[in-house]
C-alpha cells in the first residue's frame, strides 16, 4: 500500500528512557503520516511498549521530544489530558473498567470529558461487532470481545492515531482473528495506527511500514517487503527466522 | 443449611450456659427495668455519636488516603504523620485531650461535639488505612486506561478507582463502625450520657451493678452482632463475586 505526501502527524526525535541503569528507549527517531500504520516488532523488552506509551504520555522520555500532530507531547503539560484523549490506546490486558458495562466503558470518557450521550457510544459498539453486548459486564466477555469493546473505547474520543500494545498477546489463538479484523478494517478507513504486535501476518498485510526493535532502538525499518524479504541486519534475521519458523 | 443449623446449635447451647452460670446470682433485672427510658437514651446517643463519628471519620479517611498516596514526600508524610500520632496514643488519652485541651482551646462545652469530634478524627486514622488499601487494590492499568482517554486525575479517582476500590472497602468498613460503637463507650468519662454512663449510673444508683452492665453488653451485643453478620454476608458475596463475575 502506498501513501500520499503529508507531513507527520506523531514525530519521535532522539528519544530515550532509562529505568535506573537500564535503558528501554535509546535516541529513537520515527515520523509517522497520517493514514500510515506502523507496525513494531521484536523481542519482548525490546521498547516497543515504552516507545507507544510515551506517545501518549503515560511515560516521560528522559531526553528527546515526542510531537504530536505538532504539539509538544509532555506529561507535565497543563492540557495534557486534551492531548491524551487525541490518541487511542488499547493494551495488551484490555483494561477494561470492570465496573462498567460494555457501553459503559465505551461512553464514559466522551460523556465526562464532552458531555455526550450514549448514541456514538452505541454506534461504536456497533462498528466492532457488539451491539448485543451493550448491557454485558466485561466479565462476562471473551477476550476477543473484551478487546473489541477496547478498541470501541478507545475510538470513543475520536482520536487521531491510534496505538496498540500487542493487542492479541493476551488472547486464546481461535480469538485473535476478530481483533485483527477490527485493525484491519481501521486500516483501511484511514486511522492512523502504530502497533506492537507478534502477528506478522498482520504486519505484512497491513503495515505501511515495519519497524524492527531491539535493546531499545529501531534497528531497522522499511515496508513490509523490505523487512520480511529482505531483512539487512543480522539480528532482524535472526528474530525473523525464529518467529516465522514457529 | 447444615452450617446454619450447627451455628444456632452451639450458639443456644452457649447461651443455655451463660443462664445457667447466671442462676447462681440472685438476679432481678425488673431493677434496670425500670430505668428503661435512660437506657434508650443512652442507647440513642451512643448510635447517634458513633454514626456521626463515622462519617466525620469517612470524609478526614479519604483526605488522609490521599495526602498518603501523593507523589510529594512532604504531603505524604503529613498522612503518615497524622495516622502514626492517632493509632499510636490509647483513645482514652485522645478523649482526655481533646475535653481539656481542645474544648478549652476552642471555648466549647458541649461535649456531645466534642466527643464525636474526637472519635470521628481516631476512626480517620483507622478507615484512612483502609481507603488506601483499598484504592491501591486497583490495577494500575485502569488509571492508564483511563487517563489515556483524557480524563483528569479527579475524574479518574470518581469514576474508575473509587467504584471499584469501595465495594472492596465495606467489609473492613463495617469493622471500623463495630469497632466505633464499643470505642464511643469511653466517651462516658467526659460526661456524655450514653450507654455506658447510663449502666454506670443505674449500677450506682440501685447497687445492682451486675444487672446494670449485663443489661448495656446485650444492647451493645444487638448494635454489633447484626453489622458483623452483615459484613461477613457481603464478604462471602464479594469472594463469589470476583470469583464467577456476579456483581453485586
Amino acid at each position: 500500500m502506498t501513501l500520499p505526501p503529508a507531513p507527520p502527524l506523531i514525530t519521535l526525535r532522539g528519544v530515550t528512557r532509562r529505568y535506573g541503569t537500564v535503558t528501554a528507549l535509546e535516541e529513537i527517531d520515527l515520523d509517522v503520516k497520517k493514514g500510515e500504520v506502523v507496525v513494531l516488532i521484536g523481542p519482548s523488552g525490546s521498547g516497543k511498549s515504552t516507545l507507544l506509551r510515551c506517545v501518549n504520555a503515560l511515560e516521560q522520555p528522559d531526553a528527546g521530544e515526542v510531537l504530536l500532530d505538532g504539539e509538544r507531547v509532555d506529561a507535565a503539560r497543563k492540557d495534557v489530558d486534551r492531548l491524551r484523549a487525541e490518541v487511542g490506546m488499547v493494551f495488551q490486558h484490555f483494561n477494561l473498567f470492570p465496573h462498567l458495562t460494555a457501553l459503559g466503558n465505551v461512553a464514559l470518557a466522551p460523556r465526562l470529558v464532552r458531555g455526550q450521550g450514549d448514541a456514538k457510544a452505541r454506534a461504536l459498539l456497533e462498528r466492532v461487532g457488539l451491539a448485543d453486548k451493550a448491557d454485558v459486564y466485561p466479565d462476562m466477555l471473551s477476550g476477543g470481545q473484551k478487546q473489541r469493546v477496547a478498541i470501541a473505547r478507545a475510538l470513543a474520543m475520536e482520536p487521531i492515531a491510534m496505538l496498540f500494545d500487542e493487542p492479541t498477546s493476551a488472547l486464546d489463538p481461535e480469538m485473535v482473528g476478530e481483533v485483527l479484523q477490527v485493525m484491519r478494517d481501521l486500516a483501511r478507513d484511514g486511522m492512523t495506527m502504530v502497533v506492537a504486535s507478534h502477528e506478522m501476518g498482520f504486519a505484512r498485510e497491513v503495515a505501511h511500514r515495519v519497524a524492527f526493535m531491539d535493546g531499545g532502538r529501531i534497528v531497522e525499518a522499511g515496508t513490509p517487503q523490505e523487512v520480511f524479504e529482505r531483512p539487512s541486519h543480522d539480528r532482524t534475521k535472526a528474530f525473523l527466522s525464529k518467529v516465522l519458523r514457529a | 443449611m447444615k452450617a446454619l443449623l450447627v451455628r444456632l446449635g452451639v450458639t443456644a447451647a452457649v447461651a443455655g450456659a451463660l443462664v445457667a452460670a447466671l442462676w447462681q446470682f440472685d438476679l432481678d433485672f425488673s431493677i434496670p427495668w425500670r430505668y428503661r427510658d435512660l437506657y434508650v437514651e443512652g442507647l440513642g446517643r451512643t448510635v447517634a455519636a458513633t454514626g456521626l463519628a463515622f462519617g466525620v471519620g469517612m470524609v478526614l479517611g479519604v483526605a488522609v488516603a490521599l495526602l498518603r498516596l501523593s507523589r510529594r514526600l512532604a504531603i505524604r508524610h503529613l498522612g503518615d504523620l497524622y495516622v502514626e500520632l492517632i493509632r499510636g496514643t490509647p483513645f482514652v488519652v485522645q478523649v482526655w485531650i481533646a475535653y481539656f485541651g481542645v474544648a478549652t482551646l476552642l471555648r466549647v462545652d458541649n461535649k456531645f461535639f466534642v466527643g464525636t469530634l474526637a472519635l470521628g478524627v481516631f476512626a480517620a486514622a483507622y478507615m484512612g488505612e483502609i481507603f488506601r488499601a483499598g484504592i491501591e487494590s486497583v490495577e494500575r492499568g485502569q488509571v492508564e486506561a483511563a487517563r489515556s482517554l483524557g480524563l483528569s486525575h479527579v475524574q479518574t479517582l470518581r469514576h474508575v478507582i473509587f467504584p471499584q476500590a469501595f465495594k472492596r472497602m465495606i467489609p473492613p468498613l463495617t469493622g471500623e463502625l463495630i469497632a466505633l460503637t464499643k470505642e464511643s463507650s469511653l466517651l462516658y468519662l467526659i460526661g456524655l450520657v450514653e450507654m455506658m454512663a447510663v449502666a454506670k449510673q443505674v449500677g450506682a444508683d440501685t447497687y445492682r451493678n451486675f444487672e446494670a452492665f449485663l443489661v448495656v453488653a446485650a444492647m451493645y451485643l444487638t448494635l454489633t452482632v447484626p453489622l458483623s453478620l452483615f459484613a461477613r454476608r457481603l464478604e462471602r458475596r464479594l469472594k463469589r463475586s470476583e470469583r464467577t463475575g456476579v456483581h453485586l
